[in-house]
């Protein structure tokens, strides 16, 4: 139960996300006009565009989450989330890129991070 | 009528000894679509028992933790009915429901349902008619579908 509302969480976190409100707003201009090279993105490509979109940005936001309760290592995001650990690392990168993740310690030889506190 | 198909239908998806009752919610729009169910219902109109009514301001105003929790909380299908585009009391909110409601869709899929489950309908004040045949529609397709993952089904 818990972790179907830590799902529900992260789902309207998704909903409120800049990426996919960005890209829910754009389909119109994105599928007639093109974007600002003058390529037109089809219907079909759209669609699974945003849906992989909407996809990362759930377990991105379920990460979050958990890291927001304290500093996590791989391994525990793993066994939280059941998110495979290839996939895990990724989102990891893109979040310290974006800077809402850093990195707070070891435990034993694995990193731990944190999400950094929302303004 | 089609309804018929409603009301008496042999359940599909969870064949059994007892047939599957969906549990429907339907959020109409106060000036268009909830118009619209009361001339079905005062039209005597015939519908399958299964859904419920939230009469809400604007179709806009069903946020998608309302969605969300219907289906955490049981519900085998959310039926969102507004207003026809442009014809919004508020201007537009139609249209952000449809932005919306396509996000949603995306999103119910990564938690096990089927995207049929969510459906967007705009029916007007005059549209009686339409209403029933979409609840119709829903119904047997929900019915289909079976019960929903949080309640057991597929």
């Amino acid at each position: 139960m818990a972790h179907r509302e830590a799902r529900i969480r992260a789902a309207l976190r998704t909903v409120d996300g800049e990426r996919v409100r960005w890209l829910l707003g754009k389909k119109g201009s994105l599928t007639t006009t093109g974007n600002v090279f003058g390529e037109i993105v089809s219907e079909q490509r759209y669609d699974v565009v945003v849906q992989k979109a909407a996809s990362v940005e759930l377990e991105r936001n379920l990460l979050l989450q958990e890291m927001e309760t304290g500093p996590k290592t791989i391994h525990e995001l793993h066994e939280t989330t059941n998110i495979p650990k290839t996939e895990l690392v990724k989102h990891i990168i893109a979040l310290k890129r974006w800077r809402l993740v850093e990195q707070v310690g070891m435990k034993g030889q694995s990193p731990q991070y944190v999400a950094v506190p929302r303004k | 009528m089609s309804t018929e198909a409603a009301h008496h239908g042999s359940p599909t998806a969870s064949e059994g000894e007892k047939a599957f009752d969906p549990k429907l919610l339907v959020f109409c729009c106060n000036w268009c679509s909830y118009a619209g169910a009361d001339l079905a219902g005062v039209s005597r109109l015939q519908m399958p028992p299964y859904f419920r009514v939230i009469r809400v301001m604007c179709s806009a105003r069903v946020d998608p933790e309302f969605v969300l929790r219907a289906f955490e909380r049981g519900a085998d299908g959310v039926l969102v009915a507004g207003c026809h585009p442009a014809d919004c009391h508020y201007i537009g909110g139609n249209y952000r429901t449809r932005r919306r409601i396509a996000l949603l869709k995306m999103l119910i899929q990564q938690f096990g349902f089927d995207p049929e489950r969510l459906k967007l309908e705009w029916v007007s004040a005059g549209e009686g008619e339409k209403f029933q045949k979409t609840i119709v529609e829903f119904t047997n397709t929900v019915k289909e579908l079976g019960p929903s993952p949080y309640r057991g089904g597929v």
